[in-house]
């Protein structure tokens, strides 16, 4: 990944390593899971705490994730779930 | 037919040592009393993988029955929600390639593009959209558009992320469900995240007009 500095978006912020951007938005799934090694996560989030673009895409990845948890919470289809138990029980009785 | 077992907080269901054993040696109601919580989610991922709903049914009824035909194999050392996953995964992909022809989907870029992250960036916030009072008509037209994300996702990547995202197993269980590394599931996560939200972004642009 060559290119994915966002220096734009920087502005007023204070001045870093806009190399630092490449870095930090390979890693930006592990960061919100806190699944980094300690050194690398207090990178990031120090990172973060300048960057207003990839504070922004952390954020976004974040409520993504949180949407994508939120699929499996819908009710069940009963009917299906019936239907599928009885297939179920068909099949097995088929076995003796 | 009794209700859905209740699942516990922590997304797995209990297993009773004693249905397990009896399940082993053939008791079918033992073997429906440990499956019943899981069915719906083995369908989903089921109905994910495979585009037509009836191969979806049929791939859950095949991991079923393997399932009670190798109980034996599950030793209990994992999850027995993990074990079946293993088994349905393998069954899914064996559909996939069934289907001769079919084509091959590719993620929309290759990197982390900046044109992808430019996106990401000018567009509405989905973080805003989504903490919005919306109304049920919208939210459940949301979280259709995040399904239909995640059904155009490469096999390869969407399994990855129904694994950890929808239903939540640990990277290291996505990486035994799967047979890839912790590595390359971590890296695949992170790519199909992207796409999803990449592929939210005209619709949140429609959401706040």
């Amino acid at each position: 990944m060559s290119d994915t500095n966002h220096p734009e978006t920087h502005g007023p912020d204070q001045p870093h390593d806009h190399g630092d951007c490449s870095e930090v938005l390979q890693v930006l799934s592990a960061w919100i899971e806190n699944d980094l090694p300690a050194v690398q996560q207090a990178r990031v989030e120090s990172h973060l705490a300048e960057c207003t673009a990839c504070r922004h895409c952390a954020d976004e990845l974040r409520a993504t994730v949180l949407l994508l948890h939120d699929t499996a919470s819908r009710p069940p289809d009963y009917v299906r779930h019936a239907r599928l138990m009885q297939q179920m029980q068909t099949a097995l009785d088929a076995l003796e | 037919m009794s209700p859905i077992p209740p699942v516990p907080d922590d997304g797995e269901p209990a297993v009773s040592p004693t249905d397990l054993e009896a399940a082993r040696h053939g008791d079918h109601a033992a073997f429906t009393r440990l499956v019943e919580s899981l069915i719906d989610r083995l369908y989903s991922f089921s109905r994910y993988m495979c585009s037509d709903p009836e191969d979806a049914e049929d791939v859950v009824q095949d991991t079923l029955l393997t399932a009670y035909r190798k109980l034996a194999d599950y030793r209990g050392e994992g999850s027995l929600r993990s074990w079946l996953f293993r088994i349905i995964s393998t069954r899914c992909q064996k559909v996939r390639r069934r289907r001769v022809g079919e084509p091959e989907r590719h993620l929309p870029f290759d990197e982390l593009s900046p044109a992808a992250l430019h996106q990401v960036r000018e567009g509405p916030a989905l973080a805003t959209v989504a903490a919005l009072p919306l109304d049920e008509l919208v939210r459940t037209e949301l979280m259709g558009r995040v399904e239909a994300a995640i059904a155009d996702l490469p096999e390869e990547y969407r399994m990855v992320l129904i694994l950890r995202d929808v239903e939540e197993f640990s990277t290291a269980e996505a990486a035994e469900i799967t047979g890839l590394t912790a590595a390359a599931v971590k890296s695949r996560l992170h790519r199909a995240r992207l796409t999803v939200r990449l592929a939210l972004q005209p619709y949140l642009e429609e959401v706040v007009r």
